[in-house]
């Protein structure tokens, strides 16, 4: 990946390759946020995406049986919480929470099952270099030679966009994440666009998950998340709920993520851990500074977020 | 066009014998309803008359204990909002229902069963803003919904009600939070709607608002009908007296008293609600030593605000505040406590108690710093528990287990525990806000004699109530809120009950008319 | 059609609370069992050598304690916040700059006497801490920003910021990434019994004041008044903002705590993995306990229990590690499930179809 690359560039294409799965996540999360649900059980459903990815992908000796097996565990995995936050009405906070450990335990427990630990990784998904555009002066080395998921990821923030702002579902998912009883009167079934968000969350988690063992770092490691769903939460944040957004946010994020042993390899003078910080400083910042301004109403979070919706059924 | 003779057609609604009865009050108690097509028809009665059960009976929020509702000549029963809109009945609001963040075409949008897949915002937008034209007003279709003003947002939700198809409308006291050009505006839409066959309801208390826009008037009063006129039939003197009625049934009231030294001072308070909206537009206002002063009034006329900016839970935007003869617009209600200003609040469940907390926690609540419950930084839990027993005795409140969370206890309990706290500090001055609402007659009895009992220890006490028959029985002045200011005071024996029931209502002597303010 | 429905209820009664805590316990114990059995171990010999391990010997018991204490102190400062309706997601990195601030005070000024050296960590610690809490605490009180967001996103300053100093500044002599050995005057003195050390005295100090402070203070009192009813408590003159400032700097000294607890009295320095979850894993002792600081005691004793327990029959069983993972997630998400019946009613009745009426 570094072969032929001045620094700048190099950081650039880690940048898109580490942002990928942070990216997949923060979209998922946003679509789930969006209708009102919050899931901090993200890095569970990213390690479980990861673990069966790698395991399936083995065992078909396919990258799509791989792919598909993620997205799968991850929907699998959130609908439980679908089920704790939607029907049975319980705190979502800690109902993520739980899902978090749970997914943290099962996935190891699955690594170790099919001892996923020593194999080696038989496939990952390579870059592939786009014909046109990656002779791009400059830009074009770095950015456009990404493997398959990459482009995946980063093409699914506009569609994200187009879906939650230009589409009929999307007006409703909207509708629920603001006001579910306005929603409810005019005829939206909130309990079911909920489900179908937090669902979506799950596979866009879980394939996140599976970018890391089959793309990042193809192989399996026990929590090698190491946080990164987390990451994509505060994402979420930084991005004001917009994939857009969200997904410069990504490429800032990766960039820090690869600065780590290339600034340590120049010596510069900045420690690099204080870089490190920057992120997430900067959206404490920045969420600070949104909530005084105008552009308090843009950049906050959809007025339901995080509860629970009970119908009045008035006798 | 509209139906001159409505016998020959078809009503457009026909409500019959509606009985709903909620926990201790029969909130409609056999009432009956027409609604004719293409008619302005505007439905009157004080708070608790039975207008807003009624309507929220026809949008779909409850579901009648007993009666009949027919749409168009056909039975129905309408069993929830969506229910509702799908049979044409659209209801606005006095809140608005818009969701903040989307644009007006987004709200309108989510309301049309015929949308397509993609959302095209564009197309939206322009049907919005034909429709709008239709009747003759503006409105940006492409604008978030939290930039509108109250009047335009209401608009928007009626663009999105026609859009929807509704023939039935419900307006819901929509001229409450509207500046008078406004106003005007709305009645022209409304008689554009009007003249193409849509029915509307229009609930109101504003008299000369009524007689602009109504074709027919149903006069409601303790959840019966007890008129049906033409518009030009009546006048606002006659509905006045309709409105409020008799009221033979109020309580011997006791000897009235004249006050001593002023211990509340209100001069020129202006103050903003909620929404931004001017709430107190210059209220004057005097209390003595040893009276009770009574303000009357409709709820939402700025009684809220008026608790808040006394208990200092509100800040003036102009005006002076004394208390005692200290000036205290912009203390604390810390400090207004510390001088001396007991509030027994309008909301008790929310406001006046911490519902999940015991009855020891919840009357120790202004005591927690003082001896014998607080020492310092500690809190005795012995004192704390013999000062409670005290109270419950004193006032025999009903308490099971003091460890029980409140909200388990009647709404007469809590509202003595309540008034228990308040008046153990020995208060110079006490704050009644509703306080008997919802009470039953036994609770509401020793309540107001608590009342009385303060006054007559020197205390000053503002009762504010939309019960008139109280008002009357305890104050020994008697002012009425209407938009925000106060009337003159009046003392008891000169307080007609016809004249309160026309300030209310923003007429008659001493009132004051809101004419080209903006 | 009947179906069921959902009705509010007042009032669970005592009976009620037991009845759907032991099913819910019961479901999770299945489940964690189904997963052992995958194994191809016994479930009831597992769950019976857990107990036996993390309460039956001596050495196990020690284990169990020395687990408990960092749970305990996190489990406190995030039930603190839970009075008030706070959540401190952040007890994790409160927990880190604790352990750094107290590591800084016993690797930077040498030549202390013991009392010297535990009063100045236990105030730096307590300090960081704190510090840690109070300024999600100000966003919030000022700026209404979710405290939920701020704690969580500095939990990775605070991990950063360790590193630093543990890859810089206080760099180990042999040159891993982990610090010396602390003078000895500086760590908690052991008590004999396995790896119990005198923070054990700490955290039973700390659960008793918080009792203390909760009930028998004018604080303790608002705090209980704001979390309860925030609009009540304005009426009744109590200040807010200060409150939430003073709430979450207090959560944050506590999970403070448990960092110096656990550098000066297990390890001795800054161990390589200083994130061991505890502050994760306090939110949901925190949320067990009901937010009771007596509970959280008891909770954060029991999850000790499941740790330790969980590592001997790893050892013994060979039952993996990663099935207390799974069986602690699934404690928390049956009783999650069973809190529905604790506050709704399920009630049969007529479905209520919301459609129907034809278009006007």
């Amino acid at each position: 990946m570094d072969s032929g690359l001045g620094f700048v560039q190099a950081v650039l294409a880690a940048a898109v390759d580490q942002g990928a799965p942070l990216l997949l996540v923060a979209l998922g999360e946003i679509i789930s946020e969006r209708a009102g649900v919050l899931n901090l059980g993200a890095e569970g459903m990213m390690l479980m995406g990861a673990v069966c990815g790698f395991a399936a992908c083995g065992a078909g000796s396919s990258l799509l049986a791989g792919v598909a097996a993620a997205m799968l565990a991850g929907g699998l995995f959130s609908l439980a919480h679908a089920v704790l936050s939607v029907t049975f009405r319980a705190n979502q906070i800690v109902s993520g929470l739980a899902l978090s450990i749970l997914g943290l335990g099962l996935s190891s427990f699955i690594g170790e099952r099919m001892d996923l630990i020593l194999q080696p990784a038989a496939l990952g998904f390579t870059a592939i270099e786009i014909p046109l555009l990656s002779r791009l002066p400059f830009l074009g080395p770095a950015l456009f030679r990404q493997n398959l998921l990459a482009y995946a990821a980063y093409a699914l923030a506009p569609a994200t966009w187009f879906f939650l702002f230009r589409t009929r579902l999307g007006l409703c998912i909207r509708a629920v994440g603001e006001s579910p009883a306005t929603a409810d009167v005019t005829g939206v079934r909130v309990a079911a666009v909920r489900y179908l968000c937090v669902t979506l969350g799950g596979i866009l988690a879980g394939l996140g998950g599976a970018y890391l063992s089959l793309a990042l770092s193809p192989g399996w490691k026990e929590q090698m998340t190491a946080g990164r769903g987390w990451v994509a939460l505060a994402l979420v944040i930084f991005g004001a709920w917009h994939p857009g957004r969200a997904a410069l946010g990504a490429l800032l994020f990766g960039a820090l993520y690869s600065l780590d042993t290339r600034m340590q390899a120049r010596g510069t003078v900045i420690p690099v851990q204080f870089l490190q910080m920057i992120p997430y400083i900067g959206t404490i910042v920045f969420l600070s500074v949104a909530q005084r301004g105008s552009s308090r109403r843009a950049a906050s979070a959809p007025e339901a977020l995080g509860r629970p919706y009970f119908r009045e059924e008035k006798e | 066009m509209r139906n001159g003779d409505g016998s020959i057609d078809a009503l457009a609604v026909r409500m019959r014998g509606i009985r709903k009865r909620f926990p201790g009050v029969a909130a409609a108690d056999g009432v009956d309803f027409d609604l004719r097509r293409g008619e302005i028809h505007t439905l009157l009665g004080e708070n608790g008359a039975g207008k807003s059960t009624l309507m929220q009976i026809l949008s779909g929020l409850y579901r009648p204990d007993a009666g009949e509702i027919e749409i168009d000549g056909r039975p129905v029963a309408i069993r929830s909002p969506r229910n509702a809109l799908a049979l044409g009945i659209g209801m606005l609001h006095q809140h608005s229902m818009l969701i903040p963040r989307h644009t007006v075409a987004e709200n309108a949008a989510l309301l049309m069963p015929d949308l397509s897949f993609l959302y095209r915002a564009r197309e939206i937008e322009r049907r919005v803003a034909e429709t709008a034209q239709r009747y003759g007003f503006a409105v940006d279709p492409g604008a978030p919904a939290w930039q509108l003003s109250v009047g335009e947002q209401q608009r928007a939700e009626i663009v999105a009600l026609l859009l929807r198809r509704a023939r039935i409308l419900i307006l819901d006291e929509p001229t409450a939070v509207l500046a008078p050009a406004e106003i005007r505006s709305l009645f022209a839409v409304m008689r554009g709607l009007a003249a193409e066959g849509r029915s509307i309801v229009f609930i109101s208390h504003k008299l000369d608002e009524v007689m602009e826009i109504s074709d027919r008037i149903t006069v409601l009063r303790k959840g019966r009908r007890v008129a049906v006129l033409d518009r030009a039939a009546t006048s606002e003197r006659a509905l006045a007296r309709l409105m409020v009625g008799r009221g033979c049934d109020a309580p011997a009231p006791a000897a009235a008293r004249t006050g001593g030294l002023p211990v509340v001072e209100l001069r020129g308070i202006e103050a903003f609600g909620d929404r931004g909206a001017p709430a107190l537009r210059g209220v004057d206002l005097d209390l003595r030593c040893g009276e009770i002063l009574g303000i009357a009034g409709v709820s939402g006329n700025g009684q809220r605000e008026l608790e808040q900016v006394l208990t200092g839970l509100r800040k003036p935007s102009a005006g002076r505040y004394r208390l005692l003869g200290r000036e205290m617009s912009a203390a604390s209600p810390a400090a207004i406590i510390a001088r001396g200003l007991a509030c027994i609040p309008g909301d008790r469940s929310r406001v006046g108690t911490a519902a999940g907390l015991g009855a020891v926690e919840n009357l120790i609540l202004k005591r927690r710093r003082l001896p014998p419950v607080g020492a310092g930084i500690l809190l005795r839990a012995g004192e704390a528990e013999e000062w409670a027993r005290e109270l419950i005795e004193r006032y025999s409140i009903s308490v099971p287990d003091l460890r029980l969370p409140v909200r388990l206890l009647s709404g007469g309990n809590l509202q003595k525990i309540v008034l228990a706290r308040e008046l153990a500090s020995g208060p110079r001055a006490l704050l009644a806000v509703h306080p008997t609402r919802g009470l039953d007659i036994g609770a509401a009895g020793e309540v107001r004699a608590a009342l009385l009992t303060m006054r007559d220890c020197g205390a000053a006490v503002l009762l504010i109530s939309e019960d008139l028959d109280e008002i009357l029985a305890l104050g020994d002045r008697v002012a009425v809120m209407h938009r925000g200011r106060l009337s003159g005071a009046m003392r008891r024996g000169e307080a007609h009950r016809e004249t309160i029931g026309l300030l209310m209502t923003g007429q008659g002597p001493g009132a004051e008319r809101v004419e080209a303010e903006g | 059609m009947i179906v069921p429905a959902l009705e509010k209820r007042l009032q669970a009664t005592r009976p009620l609370r037991a009845a759907v805590t032991l099913g819910s316990l019961a479901l999770a114990l299945l489940l964690g069992g189904a997963v052992i059995a995958a194994v191809g171990v016994n479930p009831l010999d597992a769950y019976a050598a857990l107990c036996r391990g993390a309460f039956g010997t001596r050495y196990g018991l020690a284990e169990t304690t020395v687990k408990a204490i960092p749970l305990l102190f996190c489990g406190l400062s995030v039930s603190l916040a839970l009075r008030m309706r706070l959540w401190n997601i952040g007890a994790e990195g409160q927990y880190v700059a604790g352990a750094l601030a107290a590591s800084l005070v016993a690797l930077g000024i040498p030549g202390f006497g013991r009392p010297a050296y535990f009063v100045l960590m236990l105030l730096a610690s307590f300090a960081a801490g704190a510090l840690w809490g109070a300024v999600p605490g100000l966003l919030r009180a000022r700026l209404n920003v979710s405290e939920i967001i701020t704690t969580l996103l500095l939990n990775w300053v605070a991990i950063y910021l360790v590193q630093f100093f543990v890859y810089g500044p206080l760099r180990g002599a042999d040159g891993f990434p982990f610090t010396s050995p602390f003078p000895p005057a500086a760590c908690l003195a052991q008590l004999g019994w396995g790896r119990v050390h005198a923070g054990i005295f700490l955290a039973a100090a700390a659960v008793l004041a918080l009792r203390f402070a909760l009930e028998r203070t004018v604080w303790g009192y608002e705090v209980r008044v704001i979390g309860d009813s925030p609009e009540c408590a304005r009426y009744a003159g109590m200040a807010i903002g200060r409150n939430i400032v003073a709430v979450m700097a207090a959560a944050g000294g506590l999970a403070g705590l448990a960092g110096f607890c656990q550098v000066a009295g297990v390890e001795c320095r800054i161990p390589r993995e200083i994130f061991a979850q505890y502050g994760y894993t306090a939110i949901i002792v925190a949320w067990l306990a009901r937010a009771r600081p007596l509970g959280v005691a008891l909770v954060a004793f029991l999850f000790g229990g499941l740790l330790t327990g969980g590592e001997m029959i790893q050892i013994d069983l060979g039952v993996p590690i990663s099935a207390i993972n799974i069986l602690t997630g699934s404690i928390l998400f049956f009783l999650l499930a069973g809190d529905l019946f604790l506050d709704y009613r399920v009630v049969m009745r007529r479905a209520v179809s919301s459609r129907g009426g034809a278009d006007g």
